[in-house]
């Protein structure tokens, strides 16, 4: 009896400290890393948010979501991607990015928050975990105008300049051709006449 | 370190005597070969001693310049360690000076440096002032660059003159809200963490706050200097946040020995630079040792064909003028008999040997009037 009630008990204490280890550690962690990719914002042109997910537990993390509602409807367009996205495991040391493409609608400061992550901590968990990813902070979106001035080709500028240069290299040249005709045929006529 | 900052001292103090006599010597070379320039009479032998002082004037510029990257390169190592040394020295009195200034608040007092270990009285105020983790909150991290650093069966190493970025993981696994207000981190010295070598910039996140039961994940990125290349320290990247009650923690995502290491750049652009230099210098010199060797060595051989060509072209004179004119053979394509100038060029007058004046003839200054020197021709 005695042997009995103590491999009970060898038996419990262990069920008991994986029980534990299951509560306090392992398990799925999940960093998220939410960044802006341009160098500049302008108003109307792209700008690309990379999501990157990293699982840093031992466990997979199961029915991973990512929901982004940081970018108003007034003021940005989504162009590509998707703000709510869903991957059903992620496994421990593994990792996934994800890309949105927007639109800026108007010229303001905006601040840039984090987004959500919800999922489960491993198969047995209940409920869902929620982090949140990190924020890229205060971004400036500029005007077109302003983005043009640094970086367009300048087209229609240097057609018009080279339309207000044309009559000081064109005249002077005219008048040097004309001249060289004139001297050449009288030189030639010279010549043949000599001949 | 100090036998080799000695080492360094010497070499430097050697460089620069003998910067100095080459300086002096350089100095006197020059006015000689100026005075040997302005007694030169022909063009060849100026060009040479141009081109001998040039090649000179060179070798010191070199020179020169090594001795003063070696000079900078030893006073830079040397200044370091004096600097390191101050810097050392500076550390340990202000890290002895906290403890005394606390306490002389709470009133034990001590006059100007304290000894090595603060006592346990001094110890107990630092750590009521020093901020901690809280129990609550669990951290952890993994650096995005360089990606895979620091994990399970790899050495935690650093590239240097980098930005290293490290993603950290909060869970609160309190009751309360946790507001997190800072980033920072630092390096230390690896056998005494409480020793800062260099602190790194603070990242703030605005009080962000993060829920019961829930994660938060924030991104703390530092520029590692190049000159800590080959060190180790004990790098330490702390959060920092309060709870609801205003309570501030400070806790340690990281807090572990690095080793900085020189990452291996495929293309340098100074180093391919440097080569063509060299390159373009070896050449150089090359040609000036060419063009001395080609003016000095056929000297006689130049002097010997000279005037072997002024013979040449008398008796080709005299020839064509006893043959009047008739002997094209003897004639050399219009080039002098030694082939080195062109006859042509020289007016008739200048290569009959008959017709020049007699040494009799008088100096242009007795002539009287040039009628009376052409009738006097005449009748000659």
């Amino acid at each position: 009896m005695s042997q009995l009630t103590a491999c009970a008990f060898l038996i419990g204490l262990v069920i008991f400290t994986c029980g534990a280890a299951a509560d306090s550690d392992g398990g799925a962690q999940l960093i998220g890393v939410k960044s802006i990719a341009n160098n500049l914002i302008v108003k109307g042109m792209d700008v690309t948010v990379q999501y990157d997910i990293y699982n840093v537990g031992d466990k997979a993390a199961m029915n991973v979501q990512l929901e982004e509602d940081g970018f108003p409807i007034d003021y940005f367009a989504v162009r590509s991607g998707f703000q709510h996205v869903r991957w059903t495991r992620l496994p421990p040391g593994a990792n996934v990015s994800h890309t949105l493409i927007l639109t800026p609608l108007q010229t303001f400061v905006f601040n840039a928050s984090h987004a959500v992550m919800r999922y489960k901590v491993s198969d047995e968990a209940t409920g869902s975990t929620v982090g949140y990813t990190t924020s890229p902070g205060e971004i400036a979106v500029i005007e077109t105008a302003d983005y043009d001035r640094q970086f367009s080709a300048h087209a229609m500028d240097w057609l018009t300049f080279g339309m207000m240069t044309t009559p000081s290299i064109i005249i002077p040249f005219l008048l040097w051709y004309a001249s060289v005709r004139k001297y050449s045929n009288l030189a030639s006529h010279s010549s043949r006449k000599n001949n | 370190r100090r036998t080799h900052s000695r080492f360094l001292q010497i070499t430097v103090q050697f460089q620069h005597k003998l910067a100095r006599v080459l300086f002096f010597s350089f100095i006197t070379s020059v006015s000689h070969f100026c005075r040997l320039f302005c007694d030169q009479e022909s063009q060849a032998s100026r060009m040479r001693v141009f081109a001998v002082s040039v090649l000179l004037l060179a070798l010191l510029a070199f020179h020169a310049v090594l001795a003063q990257e070696s000079a900078a390169g030893g006073a830079s190592p040397e200044d370091q360690l004096e600097e390191e040394g101050n810097v050392e020295s500076e550390g340990a009195e202000r890290a002895e000076k906290v403890p005394t200034g606390s306490a002389a608040d709470s009133g034990a007092g001590e006059p100007g440096m304290a000894s090595d270990t603060p006592s346990a009285e001094q110890q107990d105020e630092m750590t009521k002032l020093q901020l901690g983790p809280s129990d609550k909150v669990q951290l952890s991290h993994l650096f995005l660059y360089p990606a895979g650093a620091g994990q399970v069966g790899r050495s935690l190493d650093l590239p240097t003159g980098k930005t290293i970025r490290v993603a950290m993981h909060m869970r609160n696994k309190g009751d309360s809200t946790f507001h997190v207000d800072l980033a920072t981190a630092a390096f230390r010295y690896p056998m005494d963490m409480s020793y800062v070598i260099q602190n790194f910039s603070t990242v703030r996140y605005h009080g962000q706050d993060v829920e019961p039961g829930r994660e938060a994940s924030f991104v703390y990125q530092f520029n590692t200097d190049p000159q800590l290349a080959a060190r180790s320290f004990g790098l330490t990247v702390q959060l920092g946040y309060r709870d609801a009650e205003g309570k501030n923690y400070l806790h340690s995502a990281i807090n572990q020995t690095v080793s900085l290491f020189e990452p291996d750049e495929g293309f340098d652009g100074e180093t391919f630079f440097m080569y063509i230099f060299l390159i373009v210098l070896a050449a150089l010199a090359c040609a000036g040792i060419w063009y001395l060797l080609k003016t000095y060595t056929p000297a006689k051989k130049l002097a010997a064909k000279s005037r072997h060509a002024v013979k040449s072209s008398k008796a080709a004179a005299l020839s064509a003028d006893s043959a009047d004119g008739s002997a094209p053979n003897n004639n050399n394509g219009g080039l002098s008999p030694g082939g080195n100038y062109n006859l042509e060029w020289i007016p008739q007058q200048h290569l009959d040997i008959k017709n020049r004046r007699a040494k009799t003839a008088q100096s242009p200054r007795q002539r009287k009037s040039p009628t009376k020197q052409a009738s006097s021709d005449a009748s000659d």
